[in-house]
């Protein structure tokens, strides 16, 4: 290692390298409201045959979960707002949002314990008590369930309407519980697909929801990354393992009409938030309850985690502006545009590796993909950070699908929208590298970088929810 | 009976710590507050349409009041 190699080295290594999780625990705050973490948001025209009508949007949260984390395993906090908003007149507002709010009830299953004739009920330390079915959830003691509202206007101010389950009419909707194990959940897979609901849209139209565990569905060379990209970036692109090939998420899946989401335009942005209430008082003598008492929490919403585009709060965003970026709304997105315009991510693997940034500044290019949206496909009028889709172009049938999207000539891929298949971790490495810049603003633009961790479609389903069931808990077979 | 609450009591202000809000300023009005009644008024203003009170510039007093939110719990 020569001199300046070593001094460029030493300096990247007393910065804080990005993160390379869509937005897994991205940001300090975040690290410890982990219920309330967005995780990645994909939206995308559907492609399960004879959806084509249709877009499919999925806001995950609750990063890197065990899939053995018992008892309690993930439910997602009932004390938050969880919100998809969608702006569809391209002036970084959101005009039609979908909110979600859960409810978590303990059963109380108890068992008689002691001798007969001098027994005590006493109440069991588990979420189960025996097998789970997709016919028979008794001996489930812990159950979620939430309600689903659309907004349309201002996400606080706006007209409020109440989606429901268009079989039965009923406004509340159960999550099915996470994979315990293959004991406890023995068809998994047929007990969730129970909790997907066709729902019923205001307009009239219907739609399809599912809210449950699933198999995380982004891949990425997390260790490798975080210590100082100690990998290969222009290695094979199936070469390294995917470190969250063992991890759950918790997914919130709505697909809806295409007119239901468009208004003057065929480009829609979306992005994904969860808010607190703005106070909170823990209770020093909880009681016993079948909800929380724990906590005392009020005020108004206040918004904690914010996601569009993929990587963003990871890769473009400075240490000390996550926090305040997750409780930002992209109108007011200028404020964050010097890191877009001059990113540190290129410098840092220039300095890490024999390769060289990019020399156009301000960077135009990314201010085009990460802020306007791509000229003739699917650009909006007002600059903000939000994952633009165009919603007339048609949607690519899985098998055709490219994992590189635009870049590689499938214009239904990111970012045009994102889809579960989209690599955009190599892709985000090489737009940021230079791959739409001439080998003038950018020598090595042409390169294929990578994180060695490959995704492409053949990892998920091809219908709705698209996301693979969670991993068992427990992988002994019952 | 109301619960005696002891200094234990832990009044997490959300965003005090980590976020402003999303209402048009975030600086605040640069003004003192007590943190119980400001907690207080919170809670009892709960509501969905409204956008969280700006606190940055704004310096905080911590009473030790142990009953101050007594009445929070049943």
């Amino acid at each position: 290692m020569n001199q300046r190699t070593f001094t460029r080295t030493l300096t990247a290594s007393l910065l804080v390298l990005p993160a390379l999780a869509s937005s897994h625990r991205e940001a300090p705050y975040i690290t410890k409201q982990p219920k309330v973490d967005a995780t990645d948001f994909y939206m995308f025209r559907s492609y399960e045959v004879g959806r084509e009508d249709y877009v499919t949007l999925i806001a995950n949260y609750l990063p890197l979960q065990n899939p053995y984390g018992g008892p309690n395993y993930f439910s997602l906090d009932p004390e938050a707002l969880y919100e998809i908003h969608v702006d569809n007149d391209g002036d970084a507002i959101e005009d039609v949002t979908f909110q979600f709010r859960f409810t978590t009830t303990i059963q109380d299953v108890a068992l008689q314990i002691g001798p007969i004739g001098n027994q005590k009920t006493v109440s069991v330390p588990l979420i189960n008590v025996g097998a789970i079915t997709a016919g028979d959830v008794s001996n489930l003691n812990s159950r979620e369930s939430y309600g689903v509202k659309v907004v349309f206007g201002d996400r606080r101010t706006g007209v409020v309407q109440t989606i429901t389950n268009a079989d039965s009419g009923d406004a509340s909707f159960v999550k099915p519980v996470d994979n315990i194990g293959n004991k406890s959940l023995p068809d998994y897979a047929a007990y969730a697909a129970t909790h997907v609901y066709p729902i019923a849209l205001p307009n009239g139209s219907e739609g399809r929801v599912f809210v449950g565990q699933r198999k995380d569905p982004f891949v990425v060379n997390l260790g490798e990354t975080f210590d100082l990209v100690n990998l290969n970036p222009l290695g094979n692109p199936a070469g390294e393992v995917d470190d969250l090939a063992d991890a759950n998420v918790t997914s919130i899946v709505l697909e809806v009409p295409i007119d239901f989401l468009t208004s003057t335009s065929s480009v829609i942005g979306g992005w994904t938030s969860a808010s607190l209430r703005q106070a909170r008082v823990l209770n020093p003598f909880p009681l016993s309850a079948a909800d929380n008492n724990v906590t005392v929490e009020g005020g108004a919403w206040t918004q904690v985690s914010r996601l569009g585009m993929p990587l963003v709060n990871e890769l473009v965003i400075g240490l000390k502006d996550k926090d305040r970026f997750n409780a930002s709304e992209p109108k007011d997105d200028v404020q964050f545009l010097d890191y877009v315009t001059h990113p540190t991510l290129p410098a840092l693997l220039d300095a890490l590796f024999p390769v060289a940034a990019p020399t156009l500044f301000p960077r135009s290019d990314l201010v085009q993909v990460f802020l306007t949206g791509v000229p003739t496909l699917n650009e909006t009028a007002t600059a903000c950070e939000m994952l633009r889709l165009n919603t007339t172009t048609a949607a690519t049938p899985a098998a055709g699908q490219n994992n590189l999207g635009v870049i590689a000539g499938d214009s239904a891929g990111f970012p045009n929208g994102r889809r579960p298949g989209d690599d955009v971790v190599d892709i985000a490495l090489r737009v940021v590298m230079g791959k739409l810049l001439g080998a003038g603003d950018a020598p090595d633009g042409q390169l294929e970088y990578t994180d060695g961790a490959i995704v492409d479609q053949t990892f998920f389903d091809a219908t709705f929810p698209y996301l693979k069931i969670p991993l068992p808990g427990s992988p002994n077979a019952n | 009976m109301k619960r005696r609450i002891h200094l234990g009591a832990i009044v997490v202000l959300i965003a005090f710590t980590t976020l402003a809000c999303s209402s048009d300023s975030d600086d605040g009005d640069g003004g003192g507050a007590t943190s119980d009644a400001f907690v207080l008024d919170l809670i009892d203003n709960t509501a969905d349409d409204t956008d969280p009170v700006a606190i940055n510039g704004t310096t905080f007093s911590f009473s030790e009041d142990e009953n101050a939110f007594d009445d929070l719990f049943p």
